[in-house]
C-alpha cells in the first residue's frame, strides 16, 4: 500500500498586507480523516484552497509525497481531489455531461470506467440526464464529491461538505467518507463539532490564520468533549463597528 | 466532453442567445431587402449618372456594414458571458483545477464563442453569396469584405473576452463590452483636417480598419491591426487567468 505524507511548511498567504494564513506548519501521515475547525473568517477555506493548488503558494511549501504543489503543479493536481463549498457545476449541462467535462479536465486515461465508478459510489444513476441546476442540495453535493474523487486521489480536500445537508444525508456522507478513508487522506473543514468528533482521526484548530492546536483523537481520554476543547481554544470574535 | 463542447452547449441551450439570433436574423434580412428595394427604385436616377454605384457599393457593402454594427451587440452578449459567468456556480475553481494550460482553456473558449458568433452572420453571408451568383458579380472583393467582417468579429470577441475575465458580474460585463466596443467604433468618426497629418485616433478604431477591407485591395496595415489586436487581447486574458490564482475570490 502506498504511504502518504502531506507536509505544509511555513505557509503564508497575504492580501493587501493582511495575513490570511500565518506561518502554517503541519505534517500528516497515512490514510485518515483530518478535520479543520475554526471560527468563520479564520482562514480555513484559504488553507484548503492552497492545499488544492487553487491559490498561488506565496510563501512556504506544500508537499504531497515530496511533490511540490507549486513547482510540479500539474503532477500534484493528479494526486488530489478538491470539493469546494459551492459545487463546481455548469447549470446548462446534465449530470453526465458535467462528469465527462470534469474527467476531461483531469485528463483521465480511462474516462468511461472512472465515471461509472463514481456514479456507483455517489449513487447518481437516477439523475444522470437531469440538468445540474435542477438537482437538490443533496444530489449537488454528491455530484460535487463525485467530481472530486473521479481521479482516485491520494489526498481529498473538502470545504464544509456537510453544510445544509439533512441528518440522513449527513449519515450517508459519513459512510462515503469511511469508505474513502481506506485509501485516501481526507482533509475537511466543518462547523459540526459532533460530526467532527465522530469521523475524525485528527483535529486541527485554527484561529486568525494560525494553527492553534493539533488533537489526535485516538489519544484522547474517554469522555473527551471536542466542543469543550474547541471553545477553550477559540475566543469569540468581537465585532468591531 | 471538453471545454469547447461545454461552452457550445451552454450557449446553444440559453434562450437569450436564440432570442438575439432571431432578432439579428430579422434585422439583417430587413436591411438586405431594404437595400435591394432602394437600389432598384434608384435605377432611373443611376442611369443619368456617370459614376453610378454598382451592386457591390449599393447593396453588398451596406449590408456587410450593417452586419458589422449589429455584431457589436452579439459579441458583447456572447463574449461578455464567457468568463464573467464563472463567478456564479464556482466556475473559477473548475478552471483553476484544470490540468490543461491556460492557453488551451482560452483557445477552447475562444473557438466556441467564435463559432456561436459566426452562426449569427451566416444567414447574411448566404444571402450575399446568393446575390453574387444571381448577378454574376466578381467574387474577390466580396470575399475580402467578408474576411474583414470575420476579422472584425474576432478582434471584438478577443477584446470582449478579456473584459469578461476582469468582471465578476455577467450583466455588468455585457454592458461594459457594449460601451467599450461602441466607443472604439466611434473613434473612427473623429474628423481632423488633413493639414494636421494622419488622424491616429481614427486609426485606432476597428471600424476604420474594417472599412479598408471594403475596397478592391488588401490593406496589410489593417490585417496587422486585427491580428495584433487579437493576439494582445488573448495574451492579456491568459495573464488574467494566471493572476486569478493570486486572488481569494
Amino acid at each position: 500500500m502506498v504511504n502518504i505524507i502531506l507536509t505544509v511548511e511555513s505557509l503564508n498567504f497575504n492580501i493587501r498586507n493582511t495575513n490570511i494564513l500565518n506561518n502554517i506548519d503541519f505534517e500528516l501521515h497515512g490514510f485518515q480523516v483530518v478535520t479543520l475547525l475554526g471560527p468563520n473568517g479564520t482562514g480555513k477555506s484559504t488553507l484548503l484552497k492552497s492545499l488544492a493548488a487553487q491559490l498561488y503558494c506565496q510563501q512556504g511549501h506544500i508537499l504531497l509525497n515530496d511533490i511540490d504543489a507549486e513547482k510540479c503543479r500539474s503532477l500534484y493536481l493528479t494526486k488530489i481531489g478538491y470539493m469546494p463549498e459551492n459545487a463546481l457545476i455548469i447549470p446548462e449541462l446534465t449530470v453526465m455531461e458535467q462528469l465527462q467535462l470534469m474527467a476531461n479536465g483531469k485528463q483521465l486515461q480511462d474516462t468511461h470506467n472512472a465515471i461509472e465508478s463514481v456514479i456507483e459510489q455517489c449513487q447518481l444513476k437516477n439523475v444522470l440526464d437531469k440538468r445540474t441546476c435542477q438537482l437538490s442540495l443533496g444530489f449537488t453535493q454528491r455530484l460535487n464529491l463525485a467530481q472530486a474523487i473521479m481521479n482516485k486521489p491520494q489526498l481529498l480536500i473538502m470545504d464544509e461538505p456537510l453544510n445544509g445537508l439533512d441528518p440522513h444525508l449527513i449519515i450517508e456522507f459519513r459512510n462515503i467518507i469511511k469508505q474513502l478513508k481506506k485509501d485516501t487522506l481526507i482533509i475537511m473543514s466543518t462547523h459540526y463539532l459532533a460530526e467532527a468528533q465522530t469521523i475524525s482521526d485528527r483535529v486541527l484548530i485554527m484561529q486568525n490564520g494560525q494553527m492553534l492546536d493539533d488533537l489526535n483523537m485516538s489519544q484522547q481520554l474517554e469522555g473527551f468533549d471536542l466542543e469543550k476543547a474547541y471553545m477553550q481554544h477559540t475566543a469569540p470574535q468581537v465585532a468591531c463597528t | 466532453m471538453n471545454i469547447f463542447q461545454a461552452e457550445l452547449k451552454y450557449y446553444l441551450r440559453s434562450p437569450i442567445i436564440w432570442l438575439i439570433m432571431a432578432l439579428s436574423a430579422f434585422v439583417s434580412a430587413w436591411s438586405f431587402l431594404l437595400s435591394i428595394e432602394l437600389f432598384t427604385s434608384m435605377q432611373v436616377k443611376f442611369a443619368e449618372m456617370s459614376d453610378a454605384p454598382t451592386i457591390l457599393q449599393g447593396i453588398i457593402y451596406p449590408v456587410i456594414s450593417a452586419q458589422a454594427k449589429l455584431s457589436i451587440l452579439i459579441v458583447a452578449i456572447v463574449a461578455g458571458l464567457s468568463f464573467s459567468r464563472l463567478s456564479i456556480n464556482n466556475g473559477w475553481s473548475l478552471i483553476k483545477g484544470q490540468q490543461q494550460s491556460e492557453w488551451m482553456i482560452i483557445k477552447q473558449k475562444y473557438l466556441a464563442i467564435l463559432l456561436v458568433a459566426l452562426i449569427f452572420i451566416i444567414p447574411a453571408i448566404i444571402a450575399i453569396f446568393s446575390l453574387v451568383i444571381i448577378a454574376g458579380l466578381k467574387i474577390i472583393p466580396i470575399i475580402m469584405a467578408i474576411c474583414g467582417l470575420i476579422l472584425l468579429l474576432m478582434w471584438m470577441l478577443a477584446l470582449a473576452m478579456y473584459i469578461s475575465s476582469l468582471v465578476a458580474n455577467s450583466g455588468f460585463a455585457i454592458l461594459l463590452c457594449i460601451v467599450v466596443l461602441l466607443m472604439s467604433w466611434l473613434l473612427s468618426q473623429s474628423s481632423v483636417g488633413v493639414e494636421w497629418g494622419k488622424n491616429w485616433l481614427q486609426a485606432l478604431s476597428p471600424q476604420y480598419h474594417f472599412q479598408q477591407f471594403l475596397s478592391a485591395y488588401l490593406s496589410l496595415a489593417s490585417l496587422f491591426y486585427f491580428i495584433a489586436g487579437i493576439t494582445i487581447c488573448l495574451f492579456a486574458t491568459r495573464i488574467r487567468l494566471i493572476h486569478k490564482r493570486y486572488l481569494l475570490s
